[in-house]
């Protein structure tokens, strides 16, 4: 049986490879049909996120909120609910976190103060609006997925309110809060980049999460709640509690995330549509098999695809829409139980017979 | 007799690497009535299943009338003169016995169904192999014996030429039985070949000409049935003598630890299902419930675990009842319980073995290191115990239960409810469709724990050996109440028992006695 497991394990790699190759190379080809220099554009697309200092760190800055909001989705994806209330809690706890900053408190606050207060209401804020959809499912038995999606959308119409009533900054000429002040800001840690110490508290986040997962009777529960709620039930698992725990702790992380996007990359909140930050942590939770430890490596190829595409859309003449494209593609291959699951089962068959025939001759 | 079917080398492993038919040998004549035999998990079904189409096999090769047939699904399986009889009928309940029998096939002319040509059809057929059935007749009205004749006139409308039967008796009565057999032998006659497949070495006695034995998904030979006789045929099965007695000293019951009082159910169906039942049971002894399966006794162990709700009645465990309280309260106060389904209740099986055991006690401060965390050490070796004392044949702690075999499942389940610290264990089908070596561990297992620890025990069972042997007290049930009870299930014989499992006989209360 180790055998099994062993080629399980290499079949999920090379299953992850394949997808990505062919996902590259369907957008590749995409390229090379509508670009007049589809060499130039290759390379902006695939080298392009490590040729300067400046576009890895605009990598880095999407894989710090990634690390967040993916942990955050891991515990949703990990109870087995379709609740993507992360996109909406992340821009509200941006608008939060900036009203806080540039309303309620002193520009003088330390530094460290400031940044503790404000992940706080960050966190706050993903929890209050996380529980709603969690509560009205495991209560009430109103379909998550609905609700979730539902109040995103409230949730940006009450973020522009709120910048609009609240702290309108009448100086520039485009919708944005005002100015946040410097004490709230993250310290950046490479100078001429968007490398900040937000990565900090993303590195933490995945230890935490990680823990909760393997290490707490909590995540015990989650994780089995995930795997087999019959099991649960029958077990004397608390369902309703373990569930709702794991899907306000996921808005509790994207809530962060949010917090920390606005204080590490903006000088100000200007969100006026969705970010789709959230809805790319529930990719990072696929990519990382729902696994809190892999959610680093999942991150990483995002952010790396995503600046991929930020690259090419800006230095050559091809739509970003064609990342799109691509991305879809490797979530459908990865997601995809059966992909290449003809070709495990031959292996699977191969070995076991291979070992029979040894046991045999041994015999 | 001419050769119809010859099944040569098959060897099938399923993706989860379990390899459950090794270069099988199977060789069937026109008109025998061929007996396949081997214990739980010999690869009997799987072999069948192939057969028939339903899964596909990765060496060896199939012949029909000696010509190399493939078979790619059932339909055409059946096209190519392949009838089966499933365990669980395929059959649609709010439809007649003709609507069934000519489904698929609907007589008529264009989109319009003859009802009337289907019951000639099905009439003809009826009275041709004197499968009696009535063709107007829904399939709801209908016992399990009749159910079980539509099926097989499904496969004869269709022309089979090979009919399998997957354990025909394991859900009739014996006066059932005996019909079948009458008819089986009627359609040898008319050179259908029968696939019979079965544990009931006396059935297969009395029926069979030939018989196949499987053992651990090999073929161990075939042989007519003059040469062999039950004793040899079951040492092929298992390879050893098995001692199906399980050795027992007599119960010493002390105090009621599990009292049932007048309780009932009633299903989705506003069926009621349990019907006012009333029991005890002791610390020590081991009270059995047999029936036929769908006669109350599943909802009877769902009530008891607090899965379902009662309508009406009491149940308490050591003299606290079980009244609005949750699962985990319920398991607290001292109840273990072994579910019918296992992969559905019994365990997840994407999460490791360790996952799955601690499922229960996960929230238990004995468990806990600095308030918050799991005690991560203490859990490994605990685990690591278990799995050596329960012999689970696994690389380690952390491999998913999904790639273990049925039986190394059910021991992962049974360390879990048999570490618990119950002092009342929920049998229910424990040893369902698993292998013998950990049927007889289980089996074991509960009388140690009944006799040594003290712990008071409900076996649930359809295995009449299992309930006979491992019970010290018997209940029957038929249709949600209790119709018979013994004081000592040892002293029960099974066509006794049969009787009353089919409402044939019925206990008076006086005869039943106290039933704690």
């Amino acid at each position: 049986m180790k055998e099994t497991r062993r080629i399980e394990f290499i079949f999920e790699i090379v299953r992850i490879l394949a997808a990505l190759v062919i996902a590259y190379g369907v957008t590749l080809l995409c390229i090379m049909l509508i670009s007049d220099n589809p060499g130039e554009a290759v390379y902006m697309f695939a080298i392009g996120p490590f040729t300067s200092k400046r576009r890895f760190g605009q990598l880095i800055g999407k894989f710090i909120p990634y690390l967040l909001t993916g942990t955050g989705m891991c515990f949703v994806y990990a109870s087995n609910r379709f609740n993507l209330i992360g996109e909406g809690v992340y821009l509200m706890s941006g608008c939060m976190v900036a009203l806080v900053a540039t309303q309620f408190m002193s520009p003088e606050t330390p530094h460290m103060v400031f940044i503790l207060v404000l992940i706080l209401v960050g966190a706050l804020t993903g929890a209050a609006f996380g529980s709603i959809p969690a509560l009205l499912r495991e209560k009430a038995r109103i379909n998550e997925t609905v609700v979730s999606i539902m109040m995103n959308y409230a949730l940006l119409y009450a973020a522009t309110y709120l910048v609009k009533a609240q702290m309108y900054d009448t100086s520039i000429t485009y919708m944005a809060s005002e100015p946040l002040p410097a004490a709230a800001k993250l310290t950046r840690l490479v100078s001429g980049s968007q490398i900040h110490a937000g990565i900090f508290i993303g590195i933490a986040a995945v230890i935490v999460t990680a823990l909760i997962f393997f290490r707490t009777p909590l995540g015990y529960s989650i994780r089995i709640c995930g795997s087999n709620p019959k099991f649960a039930r029958t077990a004397g698992i608390g369902m309703t509690s373990s569930l709702i725990a794991a899907q306000v702790l996921g808005a509790t992380l994207s809530g962060i995330g949010g917090a920390v996007d606005i204080m590490g990359i903006y000088d100000r909140y200007m969100w006026t549509g969705l970010t789709n930050m959230g809805f790319d942590g529930l990719l990072v939770a696929v990519l990382s098999k729902k696994n809190p430890i892999f959610v680093p490596l999942g991150a990483f190829l995002l952010a790396y695809m995503r600046t991929g595409a930020a690259v090419l859309n800006y230095t050559t003449e091809i739509p970003i829409e064609f990342v799109d494209i691509m991305q879809a593609i490797i979530i459908l291959l990865i997601a995809a139980e059966h992909f290449l699951g003809g070709f495990k089962e031959k292996y699977i068959f191969k070995a076991t017979k291979s070992k029979n025939k040894e046991a045999a001759k041994n015999a | 007799m001419a050769e119809i079917l010859r099944m040569e080398n098959i060897t099938k492993i399923y993706p989860n690497g379990f390899m459950a038919n090794k270069d099988v040998n199977f060789v069937v004549n026109e008109g025998e009535i061929h007996a396949l035999v081997g214990e739980n998990g010999a690869g009997k079904t799987t072999l069948m299943k192939i057969l028939f189409g339903m899964e596909d096999f990765q060496g060896g090769s199939m012949l029909l009338d000696g010509k190399p047939a493939n078979i790619s699904s059932p339909l055409d399986a059946i096209d190519k003169g392949i009838g089966m009889v499933h365990q669980h009928f395929m059959q649609v309940p709010s439809l007649t016995v003709a609507e069934n029998v000519t489904l698929g096939i609907e007589p008529g002319k264009g989109l319009m169904f003859d009802k009337r040509i289907a019951a000639r059809i099905t009439q003809e057929i009826s009275d041709k192999y004197q499968l009696k059935v009535n063709a107007g007749e829904r399939i709801a009205d209908l016992g399990v014996g009749l159910r079980q004749k539509v099926e097989i006139l499904k496969a004869l409308v269709r022309k089979c030429r090979i009919l399998i039967l997957d354990e025909p008796t394991a859900v009739l009565t014996p006066q059932e039985t005996e019909e079948l057999f009458v008819q089986l032998k009627a359609l040898k006659k008319d050179g259908i070949a029968i696939i019979f497949i079965s544990h009931k070495l006396e059935e297969v006695m009395e029926l069979c000409d030939r018989v196949t034995v499987l053992r651990h998904g090999r073929t161990i030979g075939t042989d007519v049935i003059e040469n062999l006789d039950p004793a040899k045929i079951s040492r092929m099965m298992v390879g050893r003598d098995v001692i199906l007695e399980i050795e027992k000293e007599p119960a010493q019951p002390k105090d009621i630890v599990l009292t049932v009082d007048d309780l009932k159910y009633r299903n989705a169906e506003d069926v009621m299902t349990v019907d006012g039942i009333s029991f005890g049971i002791r610390s020590g002894e081991i009270v059995g419930i047999a029936g036929v399966e769908g006669n109350g006794q599943n909802e009877v162990a769902e009530l008891v675990a607090g899965i379902i709700k009662p309508a009406g009645g009491t149940i308490e465990i050591s003299g606290k009842s079980i009244k609005n309280k949750s699962i985990r309260k319920i398991r607290e106060m001292g109840l273990a319980y072994i579910s019918e389904d296992r992969m559905v209740y019994g365990c997840a099986a994407n999460l490791p073995i360790r996952e799955n055991i601690m499922a229960d006690r996960i929230h238990s401060k004995k468990y806990r290191k600095f308030g918050l965390f799991t005690d991560t050490r203490k859990i490994n070796r605990e685990i690591d115990e278990l799995i050596e004392a329960f012999e689970i044949a696994c690389d380690d702690r952390s491999q998913p239960v999904r790639m273990l075999s049925g039986g190394n499942i059910q021991k992962v389940i049974v360390a879990r409810e048999f570490s618990s610290g119950a002092h009342l264990i929920l049998a229910n089908q424990p040893t369902r469709g698993i292998d013998v070596g950990t049927t007889e561990m289980i089996r074991k297992t509960l009388v140690r724990k009944a006799r040594e620890d003290g712990v008071a025990t409900l076996l649930i069972s359809s295995d009449l050996n299992e309930i006979l042997e491992v019970s010290d007290r018997l209940l029957v049930m038929k249709d949600g109440q209790i119709v018979a009870h013994f004081q000592d299930a040892s002293k029960v014989s099974t066509d006794l028992l049969g009787e009353y499992m089919l409402g044939v006989r019925r206990m008076t209360p006086e005869e039943m006695g106290d039933l704690v």
